[in-house]
């Protein structure tokens, strides 16, 4: 007589399923502890790597006469763009504004914190950033992250003694106020992932390519540019893809205001 | 078995210097290769502390990499089970 073969209690499946759990439980409990001195102890090897990419990269350019000049060139265009950067972010009615915060008894917002930055994307696979600055200097949790230029990026999340994590806008999932500028409509801008955006606005809402879109505060700070905009032909609203002014892949320098 | 401290020491030099687009496929390529790579899951918890932020909400545990790599490695399991090495 031929008996079908009971299921086995293939213990040793979950003796290995319990392992890992418990290797899960001990990463978690020795990882929240050491998140901060993780983070000290391998922030100055970021610094010193950033500091040796940069001495090889002149380096090479005494070597290399026709790389030094495509090097230049490259430096120029990025100081090209840094400016428009800078124009793009200005306010346009600029005295007006000014006007409005004396009005509001508030002061535009000079100086802040410089500091250098220690690891960006693509680096990060979450839009953070690492900075050199900490609560030694003067770094508060959920200051503002500024480009030198003016652009908002994003906010401090977490601060260790002598670096600090900032959180971009654009990590996937991230919900900030904005307006546009074309129409003065208040959205959420909501993070994409990758220096990108996503917004959902009614489809009569006059949107078009390179529309800049604003912080909701009174600073009116440039968060992103309208890059894409998708309207399908039964849909009441309209989705638009807007995208970091900065490129966030050679971001030097950041600017901290609490 | 020489490998498995190899893979490790690599993917954390990976994490360290590299873009993520290298330290993901290699440890997800250490998970599938290397028999119950648990060292993966402290791994995922060093991308997290070194870049990730903090766990405020399921999603955000969720798509931790730590998390990540316990599910694969849990998933493996039964997979690896199946397969057979042999003709």
């Amino acid at each position: 007589m031929n008996y079908l073969q009971k299921n086995r209690p293939n213990r040793g499946r979950r003796k290995l399923i319990l392992f890992l759990l418990g290797v899960f439980f001990i990463g978690f409990v020795i990882f929240y502890f050491l998140n901060g001195i993780i983070i000290s102890a391998i922030a100055p090897f970021w610094k010193t790597e950033n500091q040796l990419t940069k001495v090889l990269s002149d380096w090479k350019e005494i070597w290399r006469s026709k790389q030094a000049l495509v090097s230049e060139n490259a430096r120029f265009k990025e100081k090209i763009s840094s400016l428009e950067l800078e124009l793009n972010a200005r306010p346009e009615a600029y005295d007006g504004n000014d006007t409005l915060l004396s009005l509001l008894g508030r002061k535009a917002e000079d100086g802040g914190i410089t500091a250098a930055v220690l690891v960006r994307p693509p680096q990060t696979p979450y839009d953070m950033i690492i900075i050199d600055a900490g609560k030694d200097d003067g770094v508060l949790a959920d200051s503002q992250a500024l480009l030198p230029e003016g652009p908002a990026l994003g906010t401090v999340s977490e601060i260790f003694p002598s670096s600090a994590k900032i959180k971009l806008f654009s990590s996937a999932g991230e919900k900030v106020s904005a307006v546009l500028e074309r129409s003065g409509l208040s959205i959420m801008l909501e993070g994409a992932g990758g220096g990108n955006f996503r917004i959902v606005v009614p489809r009569e809402t006059p949107v078009e390519k390179g529309d800049r879109i604003l912080s909701a505060d009174i600073f009116s700070r440039l968060l992103a540019v309208v890059e894409d905009i998708k309207v399908e032909p039964t849909d009441s609203f309209k989705e638009i893809f807007a995208r970091s002014p900065a490129n966030l892949f050679n971001i030097r320098f950041i600017v901290i205001r609490p | 078995m020489k490998y498995r401290p190899l893979a490790t020491v690599f993917i954390i030099i990976a994490i360290i210097i590299f873009p993520y687009w290298i330290y993901i496929p290699a440890l997800i390529a250490a998970m599938a290769v290397l028999p119950l790579y648990w060292e993966g899951i402290f791994l995922g918890f060093l991308i997290d502390a070194l870049y990730g932020g903090k766990l405020n909400s399921a999603s955000s545990f969720f798509f931790s990499a730590s998390f990540l790599s316990l599910a694969g490695l849990l998933l493996l399991i039964p997979i690896r089970a199946r397969l057979r090495s042999h003709v």
